[in-house]
């Protein structure tokens, strides 16, 4: 296709307007502002459309009210195209003209510019300057990528949204950042579950507290249990405590009773008082009956001695009938107390004699003869000490006198010589020696002398010693001595034999001392204790006699009181007071025989007295029958009179007494009893309180304190089970890995974005570069003047060849060339493009920056390719060219 | 004969796939997995069944929380007090490791073992009823579980619970107890209660091979209704019916944003999307925005920038919740490369985004289990070049068909 004139309505700063273009090669030439950009922007617009008002500042609308819009004229497959385009929606309305005058819209425009749309014209077909500017600013690592893809419509900028893609992803993530969302949310999810973590250890505390909260149940239970038993067990020990006095009372009662004498049969008082009440009635009878008495005797005023004979003639002739009894056992009574006192008598002889003051046990005949053997064997052994000693003395006296006679003898035998003798010995030793010496000094013969001193000193000496020979004095002196020796031999054995004697005679003693104490003699002389065993055996039987004897009397005594008692009736007649059984006695018989006599006169003197008499005789015997039978029965009872009897009485009755008081106070404490049985007084009760009340006290403090802990435990269990904290973490958890999820996703999104774009160029341009090849070689090579010569290009890099077959990389060449490289790919990808849709490549000055000869070289190479694309090329100055058409926009 | 089968209970669930939401939104987030199954309790009471079936991964994790487990404790509770007997196994979430640190259940409440069991029991109307099962004893169970189930005998009515998947070539839940429905035919079993698979379906008619799904759907993969399975007697036939209990679903919506040049065009045609949903369920909305290829590209940047879902999120929000949580564009037609390089943008598409790319492509990021999950995600690749387009006509590096006002 190619545009043959363009005719501008308004646009920017051109209005109506008409250019008419080469078909081959058409250079738009102008100093800034000529209006280059906006003619390039006007054929643009009108191909593909105006910009809308989304982009204002690519709008050309003109500002002096010219009608927006204009023409292009199109060859296009040998057919002219006349393509206006005005205002109006959406990039402006299209109308497409044939040759042969039909109008079109702009899908026809579509058509015929298929598949080239708007993007890929100006990827394509138009080179501007930034464009260049920016891809020869790459580093040549990108410069190479850039290279490689440049078979790809748009590929620079596809490549650039790539890398923003990937450095926005960058932005989410880094392998080994930190700072970074998605890093950072790592972090963030890791630390909650670390938090989780720690939270689910919860379960096994919650576990272990509600094991501990059933422990604290069973202890406070133990507890609540041992408190009510020790508050129990106080209760009680109050009542005990309470009772206690009841209790005292109860022992001392007990006590009472114990101490209280054996009860007596209650059918004794009755027989007794029956007996009493019958007496009382005879005892009227008889009153009775001394009244009549008294009158029988016509009112005679009677003795009243006789009167109470009368009363009680029948108790007098009961006392008096036992006389007989009465005075045998005085007699009996007297002749014991001589027996007794003769028996004293003879005791207290014994005593004297045996120099002792109570009776003393005799020795028993298997003593008595060990202590007389005993007494022999000492005797025996005392003549043999005494012999003994008597010997020893003799012996010592012999010593004695031999000892004397010796020291004599030895005094004789030592008398030493006299003190001339000693001398003159002495004297003749110096003689001789003086002899000897003058012989040695005297010449050869002379000395013969000294022979002779020699001789004499021998001499002298010889007779010297026989003054030393036994002499008769001596032999008496050894004589002596031995002698002595033997005397002093026979001492030890004496000695020896005394010990002996000594010994045996203590161990006698001492035998003999151990029996003396046996019987408590240690005060008795041993002749005593030897010859009078028959005493001592008589004085102990003196003493048991005389025991006897006592007792006897003391029976007899018993008797004879109980008689006189008998006459307590009569105490006022008969005088008691004082009176031994004897005298009471004949006192009795003198009033009763008067007494009598006197009732024997009366009674002859009247009949009727005489029966009254008869009368009251026979009850005085009932009476005294009755008496009888009364003391009888309290002699049956171990009583001695009706006073000890009612005492009797009365004891019973306040044993009775005691009695029910015991009774009651027992069967009120009945059922403590037991208990109170175990405290030995009031104070162990009270100690026994006092400590269960610290017991209470103390185990209900415990109570409490376990009650607390385990409401305390109690709440933090429900705590724990009311406590969302893990829930709400898990959620958290799950939030944040959501959050992780949706930033992994956009990262994967940016990553793989930038891949997909990255994957495309580089097929589509592996795929087009072996065709672009060609055309790229030959563009190489024309604008590097046939420096490089082949481009040798494999999936991942571009190689270059030199003239001289030098290979080179793409980072190995100048910028310069580099760029040359470029370009000459850029065009050979328009070329090869221009197969499918062939569109006027649109230069817009977009090699300002190269040096003039290789602006000529691109220049070279554009009219080269104009032969076969129309090449619109818009610059700053006018250019040398061969071919084509120039324009000055100024003009 | 009745009773229930329910799955997949996942008891204190995070949602994935939210970002953000209201207080109260969340309130009801936390409590929807909870609310589901006291639901399924509620309707077990209600239908008076004859007993429940749970067939695993009651517990999201295999450590379970304690409100998961109190809760699970207080529900099954009410079931003892209604003299309902649970059949429970545990699956690949909770399978059963250390009991110690797990809350007593109550008697009414049968656990598989993990090498298997059956129980009987005589249903209300003296049916004998043998109910065959196993528990996961770790993570994985690559075994084919099937052998250890007896084959029917003397039961009225046998019915298998199975945590696992069917066996299928390149199945990623190839290790959860693989079965296939050949199998489980030969056991001639009335009705197999099967778990693991969230979504609920049914292999088979009849007998029925049913899975329940989870009663809560928990991420943007579990959309629509969830619930439990109403089993009931028809004649000597069991008849599962879906029930859904779900408080909270998750809802895909196609709004077309044909010939919007503003955004305000594109926010009522949402509005008025969103106000069509008539359900009593709160619902967590992905927008999908289709004919984008119609709006500039500045209009292109705001959604994508995050600013119309912005806008969304904003708004107050009231009970029952039309929460969105994610905005995407869709194109309908090709995207209009320039004609000279369109077979090459095509053909290198399919080069860059294919799950293999991707994956090279993620290398970079260290890749912890859940991303690695998401990034395994079959529609990955088609989205990331959806967002790709969505990026390069942001640069206006490719035009749509987009009409100048």
């Amino acid at each position: 296709m190619q545009i043959e004139q363009v005719n501008i309505f308004g646009f920017g700063k051109w209005t109506d307007q008409q250019f008419a273009l080469d078909s081959h090669f058409q250079v738009f030439y102008g100093q800034n502002e000529a209006g280059k950009s906006t003619l390039s922007a006007f054929i643009d617009g009108v191909l593909f459309g105006f910009a809308t008002k989304k982009q204002p500042y690519a709008q050309y609308i003109p500002k002096t009210g010219h009608s927006y819009g204009g023409e292009l004229t199109l060859v296009q497959g040998q057919q002219r195209y006349l393509i206006r385009r005005v205002a109006g929606t959406a990039g402006g309305t299209v109308t497409v003209t044939t040759a042969n005058g039909t109008q079109h819209g702009e899908k026809l425009l579509q058509n015929l510019l298929a598949p080239i749309d708007k993007t890929l014209f100006r990827q394509i077909f138009r080179f501007d300057q930034q464009d260049l500017t920016s891809i020869f600013q790459l580093r040549k690592a990108a410069l190479e990528r850039h290279l490689l893809t440049v078979g790809a419509a748009g590929s620079h900028d596809w490549l650039t949204l790539a890398q923003k893609y990937r450095r926005e992803a960058a932005r989410l993530y880094k392998p080994r950042g930190r700072v970074w969302p998605l890093n950072q949310a790592f972090t963030k999810l890791k630390d909650l579950n670390a938090k989780l973590a720690a939270a689910q250890a919860t379960l096994p505390a919650y576990l272990a507290k509600q094991e501990k909260v059933t422990r604290q149940k069973a202890m406070v239970a133990t507890l609540t249990t041992k408190v009510t038993s020790v508050r129990q067990q106080l209760t009680e020990l109050e009542r005990l405590q309470a009772a206690w006095p009841n209790y005292q009372t109860l022992q001392a009662l007990e006590q009472k009773l114990a101490q209280q004498p054996q009860a007596l049969a209650t059918e004794l008082y009755q027989d007794y008082q029956q007996l009493q009440q019958q007496r009382q009635s005879k005892a009227t009878e008889l009153q009775q009956l001394s009244t009549k008495l008294n009158a029988a005797t016509g009112g005679q005023e009677l003795a009243p001695a006789l009167v109470f004979y009368q009363q009680h003639q029948a108790e007098f002739e009961h006392q008096l009938a036992s006389t007989a009894q009465v005075q045998a056992m005085i007699q009996e009574k007297q002749q014991l107390q001589e027996q007794q006192q003769a028996l004293i008598k003879e005791s207290q002889q014994l005593q004297q004699t045996l120099g002792v003051t109570a009776p003393v046990p005799p020795l028993s005949d298997l003593d008595l003869k060990q202590a007389q053997a005993n007494y022999k064997h000492r005797q025996t052994l005392q003549q043999q000490q005494v012999q003994l000693q008597a010997t020893q003395q003799q012996q010592q006296r012999q010593i004695e006198q031999l000892t004397q006679e010796v020291t004599t003898l030895e005094q004789q035998l030592q008398q030493p010589p006299s003190r001339t003798q000693r001398h003159q010995q002495q004297s003749h030793y110096l003689v001789w020696g003086l002899v000897i010496i003058i012989g040695l000094l005297l010449p050869s013969w002379g000395k013969l002398l000294t022979l002779v001193g020699a001789g004499g000193l021998i001499w002298q000496f010889f007779n010297n010693q026989s003054v030393g020979q036994t002499s008769p004095l001596q032999q008496q002196w050894q004589q002596a001595l031995a002698q002595l020796d033997q005397q002093q031999e026979k001492a030890v054995q004496l000695k020896q034999q005394l010990t002996a004697v000594q010994g045996s005679l203590a161990a006698q003693n001492a035998a003999w001392e151990t029996l003396k104490a046996r019987y408590d003699y240690q005060t008795l002389p041993t002749d005593v204790i030897l010859n009078h065993q028959h005493d001592f055996k008589r004085l102990l039987a003196c003493q048991q006699q005389i025991k006897q004897l006592k007792q006897r009397q003391t029976t007899l005594q018993v008797q004879l009181d109980q008689w006189v008692a008998g006459f307590k009736f009569a105490q006022s007649w008969v005088p008691l007071a004082a009176a031994t059984p004897a005298q009471v006695l004949q006192r009795a018989k003198d009033f009763a025989t008067a007494q009598a006599a006197k009732l024997k006169a009366l009674r002859d003197q009247n009949q009727n007295y005489a029966y009254y008499q008869q009368q009251a005789t026979r009850v005085q015997q009932q009476l005294a029958q009755l008496d009888q039978k009364q003391h009888q029965l309290l002699a049956d009872h171990q009583l001695v009179s009706e006073h000890e009897l009612q005492k009797h009485q009365q004891a019973d009755q306040k044993r009775r007494q005691l009695q029910e008081r015991w009774q009651v106070l027992h069967n009120q404490l009945q059922p403590d009893l037991p208990a109170l049985k175990q405290y030995a007084d009031s104070m162990a009760l009270q100690t026994k309180v006092t400590t269960c009340k610290q017991t209470l006290k103390q185990q209900q403090r415990q109570l409490t304190v376990a009650q607390q802990q385990l409401t305390k435990l109690q709440t933090q269990l429900a705590q724990l089970a009311s406590d969302g904290s893990y829930r709400v973490l898990r959620q958290q958890v799950a939030q944040q890995q959501t959050e992780i999820t949706q930033l992994a996703q956009k990262w994967l999104t940016y990553q793989l974005t930038a891949q997909w774009i990255e994957t495309t160029l580089t097929q589509a341009s592996q795929r087009r570069l072996p065709q672009m090849l060609a055309a790229a070689q030959q563009n190489f090579a024309i604008l590097t003047q046939q420096r490089y010569v082949k481009i040798i290009l494999t999936a991942k890099t571009i190689k270059v060849v030199r003239f001289d077959q030098q290979q080179f990389l793409v980072g190995e060449l100048s910028q310069g060339t580099a760029e040359q490289l470029y370009v000459a790919l850029r065009l050979a990808f328009a070329q090869t493009v221009s197969d499918v849709q062939r569109m006027p490549l649109v230069i817009d000055d977009s090699f300002v920056n190269f040096d003039s000869p290789r602006r000529q070289q691109v220049l070279n190479l554009l009219a080269k390719l104009s032969r076969t694309t129309q090449v619109i090329y818009f610059t700053a100055h006018p250019v040398k060219m061969s071919v084509g058409q120039q324009t000055n926009l100024a003009d | 004969m009745k009773f229930i089968h329910a799955a997949d209970l996942h008891l204190d669930t995070p949602f994935l796939g939210l970002k953000t939401a209201p207080a109260d939104l969340w309130e009801q987030i936390y409590q929807s997995t909870f609310t589901a199954f006291a639901k399924i309790i509620d309707a077990a009471l209600q239908e008076k069944v004859d007993f429940v079936c749970l067939v695993g991964d009651l517990y999201d994790r295999a450590e379970r929380s304690i409100q998961a487990q109190l809760f699970l404790q207080k529900q099954l509770q009410r079931l003892a007090d209604a003299n309902i007997p649970v059949y429970l196994s545990y699956g690949n979430h909770d399978y059963v490791q250390d009991t110690t640190a797990e809350l007593p259940l109550p008697t009414n409440v049968h656990v598989f073992p993990s090498a298997g069991a059956t129980f009987t029991l005589i249903t209300h109307d003296q049916q004998k009823v043998a109910l065959s099962g196993f528990s996961y004893a770790q993570r994985w169970v690559e075994k084919d579980m099937t052998p250890i189930y007896p084959v029917k005998a003397a039961a009225d009515f046998h019915i298998g619970l199975l945590h696992g998947s069917q066996s299928g070539v390149n199945s990623p839940h190839a290790v959860y107890a693989p079965f296939s429905l050949t199998e489980l035919n030969q056991k001639h079993y009335d009705y197999w209660a099967l778990g693991h698979i969230h979504q609920h379906q049914l292999l088979q008619k009849q007998p029925p091979i049913v899975y329940a799904g989870n009663p809560q759907g928990r991420n943007p993969n579990e959309a629509g209704e969830r619930g439990y399975y109403l089993v009931r007697q028809n004649g000597h036939q069991l008849q599962p019916e879906f029930r859904s209990v779900a408080p909270l679903q998750w809802q895909t919506c196609f709004v077309s944003v044909a010939g919007a040049s503003r955004l305000t065009t594109i926010i009522n045609a949402i509005t008025k999307a969103l106000a069509a949903f008539k359900q009593p369920q709160s619902l967590l909305l992905k927008v999908v925005l289709t004919h984008s290829q119609q709006l500039s590209p500045a209009l292109v940047q705001r959604i994508e920038n995050g600013e119309l879902l912005d806008y969304f999120q904003k708004q107050p929000q009231h009970q029952p919740f039309r929460w969105l949580y994610a905005l995407a564009l869709a194109h309908d037609d090709g995207v209009a490369f320039s004609q000279l390089d369109q077979a090459y943008w095509q053909k290198s598409a399919v080069e860059v985004f294919n799950a293999k790319n991707v994956q090279t492509a993620a290398q970079p990021l260290a890749q912890a289990n859940f991303l690695a999950e998401a990034l395994k995600q079959e529609s990955l690749p088609a989205d990331l070049q959806a967002q790709a387009i969505n990026l390069l006509r942001e640069n206006k590096a490719i035009t749509g068909d987009e009409h100048a006002d």
